[in-house]
């Protein structure tokens, strides 16, 4: 993540914004939304893989309404920020979908070997590690999004997952080591 | 935080790029959360009659008696273009072009006529937020408000034990004894018995049945240009000083900031008053034009100019102000900050600091700050100078503990400070009385709050607190303790509550 962008993401929301939007304040919930809604798209959509980029949106927007639901009842003194406790309930609605369906395969292009100017080498890099996190299988893909890209610690993972501690460490330590061997050629390549 | 694994450090992951999420959002959100109260009040309104309004607010005001009620029909832009909310409750509004903050017991409908938001307001008090861009006429009784680009607060006041009027007929609807209309910002157009009178900022006027508004308030603000201009004045000589405070360089223990001085630049250029204005900060009002409206100009600055870096840096000065008060010390920190054609912040340098934690404080501000947009945006590096405070022999106790209780005056007090206390605790309670519109008693707390540890966004929290309680004293009180630039972003907090500047100024 940009280190611009994950400042916004865990700068702390306006507590008196937060209060109203307990309270049912519209223009507080808009803010809390406009505020979240990318690391929470960004968390589902890499959850289910890029695949059915509609379904991620439907999520996306189921989340924030469980989250204003559940509002009122968010102790901001509590052990979760609101940023980990937002992002708890769209990976718990990202993960239910994964056990629910059956996603389709993703079609992706074998990594090019050649190597071109910098925007295209990272466009390459990005379908790449889409595609190897794709192939992860679902319950690895769901522990290395969540620590990879949101920073949840371990027992944060094992907490929305409902998953042991050392579960989350080894499926961690798998998908890392899958990853690394489907990303290879580029690891490799760097290294001439 | 837990251990990373290097091999996969090496590959830059975020090279995965997302699609941003769907852009009506909030929008889809914030409809979904209000569907069970309007399918469960009252059946939708599917057709507008001549008098539009005057069904949707009677049926607003019947069903108001079981439940604050919405009627609405949606538009294809996503805000409701017709409907109806009898606000049994203080809440918040949306319709697009505006927004407002109802009172509880307000009635409002609206109705899109082309790009025009109409709004009828037969009863109650709300405060209105019209967009820079947007048209918006309210009705309330027999006077008209056209505002574009303004905050304003409308109340009409009703005897609520005859409502039965309005379903006696259309006209006796509008027989509401009068209208105050209180003007925040913008400029705001006023009609009334058949005379039109331009409302500027913090000026209030009364609107009474078939006769023109009270007196007409443009020439009274001329005075309040004036005095305007005259702090405008008086921060641009403190803004030198500091400037030649920082070419001393004099350093001293127990910092806090001070004023900035004017920002230096790269290949800035400056441009003419705005005999014309860009898109997206057109301002057919502003006094550049000499009174009459000024043209758009035909496209996009290229680049950020001098005013529009000043303005933003000026947003962000209370933040950097708690940077000083976070992390205390002496001297100057330079940043050179880049910034996008879209107004956000690309790169943030800190060039020059006298401490690194508030270095990294306040390129952090600096990086979450917005500026105006452009072509290519700019390149600009911007000194903050922070300084130790003045010696003083008197002293309270909020004071002492902002600055860590230095000085003598502060070390006899510390003696006897630094009680058993939940600062946090204090705060969050006060914040909730404060949500609640218990203002009195979220003073208390705030209060509590700051005599337990010190913090600056508490300060803010109480002077809010005092201001909506009428508090002059206490309001004064925190007036005093924050920055002129927060004093300036803050003072329509007590001016809406009818303590003036000079109520806050007075006794300095």
């Amino acid at each position: 993540m940009p280190a611009a962008a994950a400042a916004r993401a865990d700068e702390p929301f306006d507590e008196l914004a937060l209060k109203r939007a307990q309270r049912g304040d519209e223009r507080a919930w808009r803010q809390l939304i406009e505020r979240f809604q990318v690391p929470v798209h960004a968390l589902i959509f890499r959850m289910l893989a890029g695949r059915a980029r509609h379904r991620a949106e439907d999520l996306t927007q189921e989340t924030f309404v469980r989250v204003l639901g559940a509002l009122p009842r968010f102790d901001p003194s509590g052990p979760a920020k609101l940023s980990t406790w937002i992002l708890t309930i769209a990976a718990r609605l990202a993960w239910n979908e994964l056990r629910r369906v059956e996603p389709a395969p993703l079609e992706h292009e074998p990594l090019a070997v050649e190597r071109t100017d910098a925007s295209a080498e990272r466009r390459r890099l990005g379908a790449a590690i889409a595609a190897a996190i794709a192939a992860l299988p679902d319950a690895q893909r769901a522990v290395l999004v969540l620590r990879e890209y949101h920073d949840l610690d371990y027992a944060e993972i094992a907490d929305v997952l409902e998953l042991d501690v050392g579960t989350v460490k080894s499926r961690l330590s798998r998908a890392r080591s899958a990853l690394r061997e489907h990303l290879l050629p580029l690891v490799g390549g760097r290294d001439d | 935080m837990t251990e990373r694994n290097d091999e996969l450090n090496e590959l830059d992951l975020t090279a995965w790029e997302i699609p941003a999420p769907p852009p009506d959002l909030a929008d889809a959100v914030i409809a979904r959360m209000r569907a069970p109260a309007t399918a469960s009040a009252v059946e939708p309104v599917t057709r507008a009659s001549r008098r539009w309004w005057l069904g949707a607010a009677l049926a607003a005001v019947a069903a108001a008696a079981i439940v604050g009620v919405v009627i609405t029909r949606g538009g294809a832009h996503g805000a409701p273009d017709f409907g109806a909310v009898a606000a049994e409750r203080a809440r918040t509004l949306e319709l697009g072009a505006a927004s407002a903050e109802l009172d509880a017991g307000a009635i409002v409908a609206w109705r899109r006529e082309g790009d025009e938001l109409v709004i009828v307001q037969p009863s109650g008090a709300a405060s209105w937020h019209v967009g820079d861009t947007d048209k918006v006429r309210i009705d309330a009784a027999e006077a008209s408000i056209d505002a574009t680009g303004a905050s304003l607060r409308v109340e009409v006041h009703m005897n609520f034990a005859d409502a039965r009027l309005i379903g006696a007929s259309a006209l006796t609807a509008a027989a509401v004894a009068f209208a105050t209309v209180v003007v925040y910002e913008g400029r705001v157009q006023v009609s009334s018995g058949g005379q039109t009178v331009t409302v500027q900022p913090g000026a209030t006027v009364e609107l009474k049945r078939n006769e023109p508004p009270a007196e007409p308030l443009v020439g009274a603000n001329e005075a309040r240009v004036r005095q305007i201009e005259a702090e405008l004045a008086d921060v641009e000589k403190k803004l030198a000083d500091a400037e030649r405070r920082e070419s001393e360089k004099a350093t001293r223990p127990g910092a806090t900031m001070v004023e900035p001085p004017a920002p230096t630049h790269f290949s800035l250029p400056t441009r003419s008053p705005a005999k014309c204005q860009p898109v997206g900060k057109y301002n057919p009002f502003d006094r550049s034009c000499d009174g009459q409206p000024c043209p758009v100009c035909g496209e996009m600055p290229t680049e950020l100019d001098r005013d529009e870096i000043t303005a933003a840096m000026q947003l962000a000065k209370p933040d950097v102000d708690r940077c000083g008060v976070d992390h205390p010390a002496s001297g100057v920190v330079k940043v050179h900050v880049k910034v996008g054609g879209d107004g956000q912040v690309t790169s943030v340098d800190v060039t020059a600091t006298p401490d690194a934690m508030l270095g990294t404080c306040v390129a952090n501000v600096m990086q979450q700050t917005t500026f105006a947009q452009t072509k290519k945006g700019g390149a600009f590096q911007y000194p903050f100078v922070f300084s130790a405070p003045a010696s003083s022999d008197s002293c309270d106790e909020v004071s002492c503990v902002l600055n860590n209780y230095a000085g003598a005056c502060c070390a006899k007090l510390k003696k006897t400070a630094a009680p058993a206390c939940d600062a946090e605790a204090l705060k969050q309670k006060g914040l909730e009385h404060e949500a609640e519109g218990e203002h009195a008693v979220a003073l208390r707390e705030f209060e509590a709050a700051l005599k337990c540890k010190p913090d600056v966004r508490v300060i803010q929290y109480a002077f809010m607190a005092a201001c909506n309680t009428g508090n002059k004293g206490k309001a004064r009180q925190y007036y005093r303790k924050m920055s002129p630039d927060t004093q300036n972003l803050f003072v329509q907090m007590c001016i809406r509550r009818g303590i003036t500047k000079d109520d806050l100024d007075g006794g300095s």
